[in-house]
């Protein structure tokens, strides 16, 4: 996708939203006669007003300006990059599960070594390297929030 | 209540016998500076990270320590731009002009020393000028009613837009989606909950430090991992450190005059240590002794921005303190760790908690020497920091975020929030709207809308409230100049030119 379309498409999605949020402060309780800004669905429909505007603008802008850089830059570098990212993402998504049901430090432990082991090169994948130094973070993690903070974290089956 | 009495600066005192005061201030300097010399890792993520970390302590220790991560952070930044080129913080990206040829020369040392020495002169002028304009502006703003507040909300969201990278327009919009952000929870005036979608954890409205970190400190590592960015380190020698004093006494006048420039710039709403930097390099182009040697290696070039940037420091806490109108991002987020203390930055709080503001300036007084001290001694040691494998630090940050989120409110639903603002980060960084606009609107969010909201009710519904009052429309003038400004100039150059014929 060029560099335009994506401002133009980015644009309509503003629009869009400010669309939605406008309705959706539309069903906000209202009291007929009054100072309208005491209404609840004001201050939002005011904030959906502008943003639609600007929004307006900015595909505007997008259609006039010239683009000295037409292409838009890659969402991701290389396949690897994606694998990286989407795994990353996965991982982000099950740490508070895994953190309610193992525990805080077990989550953290399997979110880093994990992470660790993706991002090393491969063939240059220590599992002692990694697990050690998994290890030591996630202690540093533990003994600064749940020692020195005495954050209460859920009770899961292990640490 | 007189606000210039010498209580306001001696009153925080007592508080400095106790030894844990020393401490965090210590530490914090110390992270700050290897978090802002690590590429990557910026000053306004760092300081995002480790809010969490000060919950539980009082209101003094953990600004001494956010404190000396804000300061240590800004001048960490020049020792990677040195080093490797790479500003470690973008408060450093003018440093590397000079400091890495110099670098390159074998004097990288050199450089850092210049770049501590400047930074600390910088950093303690932007306490002195903190200290005595803070109060005044405080005494000006206890005069101020609804309708001005409402005005320098709008000031800071405009400078922000248009000194963001890209176009204002996207900058404006990123800052009302941030106030968007701001609207979510009970209405402050009617107590009718808003869009909270059934989410108990929602009537508050969306916790802000979760979403500065997921904004800043998740989608940074997301992007770095999207574009294989961890792979970078270098490694050079560094020679000696302190510098003579004849270098110190050749920089004297452009660290005065940087240090100056940081400070006015820094107090601008939203303008902050990036752009003192970047002006204070192009004032010594134009004004330097040695401006035809710039970016050949030469100490001016370090000096000026670095002074300028750690400048800035005190003077972006002028708006925040007396206002509660953060001066830069990385303000916004210290306002966001004073918010969760229970303290409203405003006027108000030079009144009422004397002892803190009065701590907060020998916090900073503080914090200032001890970059001095870390920054001559540790040199060696950051260097080799630098150059600390990505692959463990990248998932460590992330699980800091998500233990961090997690802590603020010990509730599972903000750790949701933080990937969700890390992946909307992410998504923004990719079609390039500014983040910085977002935080600042998330902040100044609910100031605006009460503020806005209530000068409406006090004037019948009467929107002319707005320019009725002098400062007010004083302040609404200043909008239009800022947001019009640079077209209107761009159109009179064209027509000035055509008229030449050029």
């Amino acid at each position: 996708m060029t560099k335009k379309n994506m401002d133009i498409l980015a644009g309509i999605v503003f629009f869009a939203f400010a669309g939605l949020l406008f309705i959706g402060a539309g069903f906000m309780p209202t009291r007929e006669g009054g100072i309208a800004a005491l209404n609840t669905g004001f201050y939002p429909k005011m904030l959906a007003i502008i943003l639609a505007f600007l929004s307006v603008l900015m595909i505007i802008e997008a259609v006039i300006k010239q683009y000295v850089q037409k292409k838009a830059e890659a969402w991701w570098s290389t396949k690897s990059a994606f694998s990286m990212f989407a795994i990353t993402f996965i991982l982000l998504v099950l740490y508070p599960f895994i953190m309610k049901y193992l525990g805080f430090a077990t989550a953290s432990y399997i979110f880093i070594t994990s992470m660790t082991w993706m991002l090393s090169d491969k063939g240059k994948r220590s599992p002692l390297a990694i697990g050690g130094i998994s290890l030591l973070l996630t202690a540093i993690v533990y003994i600064i929030f749940k020692m020195v903070l005495s954050i209460p974290f859920p009770q899961g089956i292990l640490i | 209540m007189e606000l210039f009495s010498m209580d306001l600066y001696l009153a925080g005192l007592p508080y400095f016998a106790n030894p844990a005061m020393f401490l965090s201030s210590f530490l914090g300097v110390l992270v700050g500076i290897v978090f802002g010399a690590l590429p990557g890792l910026t000053a306004t993520m760092t300081i995002a990270v480790f809010i969490p970390f000060t919950f539980g302590m009082s209101p003094f220790i953990s600004f001494a320590f956010l404190l000396g991560l804000y300061t240590g952070a800004v001048y960490g930044g020049s020792i990677s731009a040195i080093l490797i080129n790479i500003p470690g913080t973008p408060s450093a990206i003018a440093t590397s002009l000079d400091g890495y040829p110099m670098s390159q020369q074998g004097r990288a040392g050199e450089a850092i020393g210049i770049s501590t020495i400047s930074s600390t002169i910088g950093g303690f002028f932007s306490v002195i000028v903190l200290m005595f304009a803070a109060p005044a502006l405080a005494s000006v703003a206890l005069k101020f009613s609804a309708e001005e507040y409402v005005g320098i909300t709008v000031i800071g969201l405009s400078i922000i837009a248009i000194i963001s990278p890209g176009s204002t327009i996207k900058g404006l919009i990123a800052g009302v989606l941030g106030l968007i952000i701001g609207i979510v929870g009970l209405d402050p005036i009617t107590g009718y909950p808003r869009f909270i979608m059934g989410q108990a954890e929602l009537i508050e409205g969306i916790d802000s430090i979760p979403v500065m970190i997921g904004m800043y400190g998740l989608s940074e590592m997301l992007v770095q991992i999207s574009s294989a960015e961890y792979k970078v380190t270098v490694k050079q020698k560094i020679s000696r450190i302190v510098p003579p004093f004849k270098d110190i006494k050749r920089i004297f006048g452009t660290v005065i005059r940087s240090s100056f420039i940081g400070v006015l710039i820094g107090a601008l709403p939203a303008a902050g240590g990036s752009i003192a930097s970047l002006v204070a390099y192009g004032q010594e182009k134009r004004l330097g002794k040695r401006k035809e040697l710039l970016g050949t290696g030469i100490i001016e070039g370090v000096a000026a921005p670095e002074a300028a940037n750690n400048a800035s420091t005190g003077g972006a806490l002028i708006p925040m303190l007396t206002l509660g109108i953060p001066g830069d991002a990385m303000t916004a987020v210290l306002m966001g760790g004073l918010i969760i203390q229970g303290l409203r930055p405003g006027p108000l709080l030079f009144q009422q908690q004397m002892p803190f503001v009065s701590s907060i300036f020998i916090s900073l007084l503080l914090s200032v020497v001890f970059m001095c001290i870390l920054g001559l001694l540790g040199a060696r040691f950051y260097a080799k920091l630098i150059g600390f494998p990505k692959k463990y630090l990248i998932p460590a940050i992330l699980v800091f975020g998500l233990v961090g989120s997690y802590a603020i409110s010990n509730s599972i639903f903000d750790i949701w929030v933080l990937i969700i603002s890390g992946l909307v980060g992410f998504l923004f960084r990719k079609i390039g709207l500014p983040i910085a606009p977002i935080i600042l609107g998330m902040i100044l969010g609910p100031i605006y809308e009460s503020n806005f909201r209530r000068a409406l009710m006090l004037s019948d519904g009467n929107w002319a409230t707005f320019v009725q009052r002098p400062i007010s429309l004083f302040f609404l003038a200043i909008v239009v100049l800022i947001l019009a400004g640079p077209a209107v100039m761009k159109v009179i150059k064209k027509s000035i030119s055509s008229a030449k014929g050029v």
